[in-house]
Formats: C-alpha cells, structure tokens, sequence
C-alpha cells in the first residue's frame, strides 16, 4: 500500500511542477471565494443582524409598556424566537468570516474547534493555544481553518466516541493534531482511508503546506505546516 | 463594594450607531432607565468626535461598525479608530462598546487593558436588561470584557502585585498605592481589570473582594 502511494504523490509533485500555472489559476479561485465568503458574512452582520437587534429593542420596549399578561406572553414568545434567529444569524457569519483570523489566530482555530463541538459531530478536543500572540498579517488562514476542520471531522467520522483529540499550536506556521483512537483498527481505517490522501493531497496543493502523518499503533499525529 | 448607579442620576449619556432605529431603540431604553439622564446622539465617527470634546459626558455607547462621515461607508476600523482615540484623549471616560463586531476589539485589547475609566462590551445579542447591566458597571468604572476574547488566564504583572499586597500581606487601596508608588485610583483601577480577567462581576449579596481572592486562589495567583 505504501510504495503505491508513495508513487501517487510523485506523480502529482511531477504533474505540480509541469502544471505550475494551473496550480497558481486554482490557488487564485480559491482566493477569490474566499474573498467573497468573508464579505458575504460581513453582509449578514451589517444588514440582517442589525435589522434583528432594532426589532428585538422596540419588542423589550413594548414590553415595558404592557400591562396586560396576555400581551407581555405573547411578546416574550416573539423574543424568544427572536433571540434564536439572532444566534443562527450570527453563527453563520462567524463561520462565513471568522473574527479573529486577522488578529488573533489561536482565537480563530478556538472558536472553529467550538463550532465543531456546538455542531454536535461529538468530537471532544483539548486545545493548546498560547495566550498571547502578535499580529501578523492574514495569508491562507481562512482557507487553512477550513482544512483544519475537515481533516478533524474525518478523523472522528469512522468512530466520534473513541476518538480523543489535542490540538496544539506550535507557532504560526505549524499545528499537530494528535488522535488516539480505541483500537488499532479503527485508527487503520481512517490513517489509510482515500479522503485522508486526498485532503492531503489538496491541501499540499492550495496552501503549498504539508500535512505529515505519522502513525504509532492506535495513535495517529498529523502535522498541518504551511 | 461596589453600587449600582441610582436611576434618578442626571447623567449625560452619547449613543454611537449608524443604524437610525438601532439608535431609537438604544436612546428609549436608556431613558426609560434613567429618565434624569441628557441623551445625545451621533451617527458618525465626526460627529461623536465633536460631541466628547464639547459634552462633558459620563458614558459613550458606541457602535464599531460606523461611516467616517455622513455618507461614507460603515466601517469597524472606522469604530475602532474613534474608540482609540476617544481613551487616548479621555482616560476617564466610561463608555460601553455595543455591537454586533465586539470581537473585533481583540486588536485594542492593550489600550483596554490601560483604559482608566469603566469599559464593558455589551455584544448585540443580548437582552435589554443585561445591556442596561453593562451599563451600569461601565458607569461604576467597571470592566467586562467577554470570555471568549481570550484563550487562558491574562494576567498582567502589577495586576498581580495587587493581589498580592491584598491577600497575602492584608493591605488596604491606599497601603497598597503607597506601595506601588501609584495613585489609589489605578489600584481601584487594577481591580477591575484583574476581576475582569477572573471573571468576578457585581452579583446580589456577593463580596467582590472575596470572590476574587477565592478565584485568584483556585487559579495558582496566589499562594
């Protein structure tokens, strides 16, 4: 199995260096929609969540005023509804643009791994990121985020409750991920399933980065450089 | 301890939002709580600008996401701009940052940090009563800054100091100014940002002073 996909990379790193310009058009479209992503969430904030906040003041204002318990239940059932709406809201325009990708990347990778764990993919990760952290200009961050997640739920697709995951972040450009799974087997199959090869694949080839992985019995480690 | 602010106070109050019913909706709310209360309104950076040099205001509620002028585009920088410069120019002034960007504040996290006056961030999600809450900590100088603006414990040194001052060798503010070589008010100063840190807020029958040594020693601050 391995010499084989040993082959499979070098053909690709072949296939990389002939198709430079190719690689640069992808890596610009993904730019793009990226770019377009962020504007879209930041749409939703200026716009839609604003419009729910202003309804939700004059419905509390309205309340106020009310004296009859019949009126006050029903505004409060508005309220309530109200207040969901303004939390999906605002969840997916974290998730369209993330905040603290410009400024505080432990913070954007913490409020990604929450994201994941509110979605309910039952994946339970120890997180270990440095308190304080300089700014540096955004690259690839959104799109990195993105592979992060994805390689997580995978991990974790084949058998959610034995999976436990740490993350750390070594600095900017390195995060390892370390899965320990129940048995030897579920490990194998998720170490040597062909998304795993194609996200890895992928991402070499968007980000220019690298994702090792190197497995030790039940113990898989992957190391996302970029 | 700390009190809350009476609602007969005659305050002056500035709200900050380009939003024409965002801005209603704050001001009514704001009056009904404090019916004594002068209420000014700005709906650009220009304008609230003008307003804090010419007002002498006791709180500023500021929206981030708001137009250099009068159409100009609302931009967070442009909120963010404004808010630096407003605590660079007056320390002491109390202000509440609503908003629907608060996390965007991550960036002036040091100049909140040495902010002198109250400072809370009132996210746009919350209820009308937590909103009036955090107004009401602003006002008593308080700090309140939300959890998930951090990724562990962030404790400055001299917040540490004050700490230690109180709780290991039993120091009240002015001893521990004198100690600290600093003006009383920013070991008051301190106290807010350390319980800020520690997430130790005003709550019915509680001792904030207390609370903070007990969540100081739960996190290893102290011995």
């Amino acid at each position: 199995m391995e010499p084989c996909r040993d082959q499979f990379i070098a053909i690709l790193r072949v296939f990389s260096f002939y198709h430079k310009p190719t690689q640069r058009a992808i890596q610009w479209w993904f730019h793009q929609q990226t770019k377009q992503t962020f504007e879209l969430g930041e749409l939703i904030r200026e716009g839609l969540l604003q419009e729910t906040f202003s309804l939700r003041r004059q419905l509390e204002f309205l309340q106020a005023q009310q004296a009859e318990e019949s009126s006050t239940r029903f505004i409060k059932q508005e309220l309530q509804e109200l207040e969901q709406i303004y939390r999906q809201l605002e969840q997916v325009a974290d998730q369209l643009a993330p905040f603290y990708l410009e400024h505080r990347w432990p913070l954007a990778i913490k409020q990604a791994m929450q994201r994941l764990g509110r979605d309910g993919k039952g994946l339970q990760i120890s997180l270990v990121l440095p308190v304080n952290w300089d700014y540096q200009p955004p690259q690839q961050d959104q799109l990195f985020l993105k592979f992060l997640a994805e390689l997580l739920m995978m991990a974790a697709s084949k058998d959610p409750d034995s999976s436990l995951i740490e993350l750390k972040l070594e600095n900017r450009q390195m995060i390892k991920v370390k899965i320990n799974y129940r048995n030897l087997a579920t490990r194998k199959v998720v170490s040597d399933s062909e998304e795993i090869r194609h996200l890895r694949l992928a991402f070499n080839f968007l980000t220019k980065g690298k994702i090792n992985q190197q497995v030790c019995k039940s113990q898989v480690i992957y190391s996302l450089s970029w | 301890m700390n009190q809350s602010v009476p609602t007969s106070a005659e305050i002056t109050i500035l709200v900050v939002d380009d939003h024409a019913s965002v801005l209603s909706g704050t001001v009514n709310i704001l009056q009904q709580q404090y019916p004594n209360a002068e209420i000014f309104t700005a709906q650009t950076a220009e304008d609230a600008q003008a307003q804090v040099h010419q007002q002498k205001l006791d709180l500023v509620v500021l929206d981030l996401s708001i137009p250099e002028k009068l159409r100009d585009q609302a931009q967070i920088s442009t909120g963010i701009q404004l808010l630096r410069t407003m605590m660079q120019e007056h320390a002491a002034l109390n202000i509440v940052v609503q908003s629907a960007h608060v996390k965007s504040l991550i960036r002036l996290k040091p100049a909140i940090n040495t902010h002198e006056g109250g400072f809370t961030i009132a996210d746009k999600s919350l209820s009308m009563q937590e909103m009036l809450t955090k107004v009401d900590w602003a006002l008593q100088g308080l700090m309140f800054t939300p959890k998930e603006m951090r990724t562990g414990l962030e404790v400055k040194p001299e917040w540490l100091e004050v700490l230690n001052f109180a709780f290991l060798e039993g120091l009240q503010d002015r001893a521990i100014a004198e100690s600290m070589n600093i003006s009383e008010r920013t070991v008051r100063n301190y106290w807010t940002k350390v319980q800020d840190a520690l997430g130790v807020y005003p709550e019915e029958g509680i001792n904030m002073r207390i609370q903070t040594e007990i969540r100081a020693r739960e996190e290893g601050l102290i011995d």
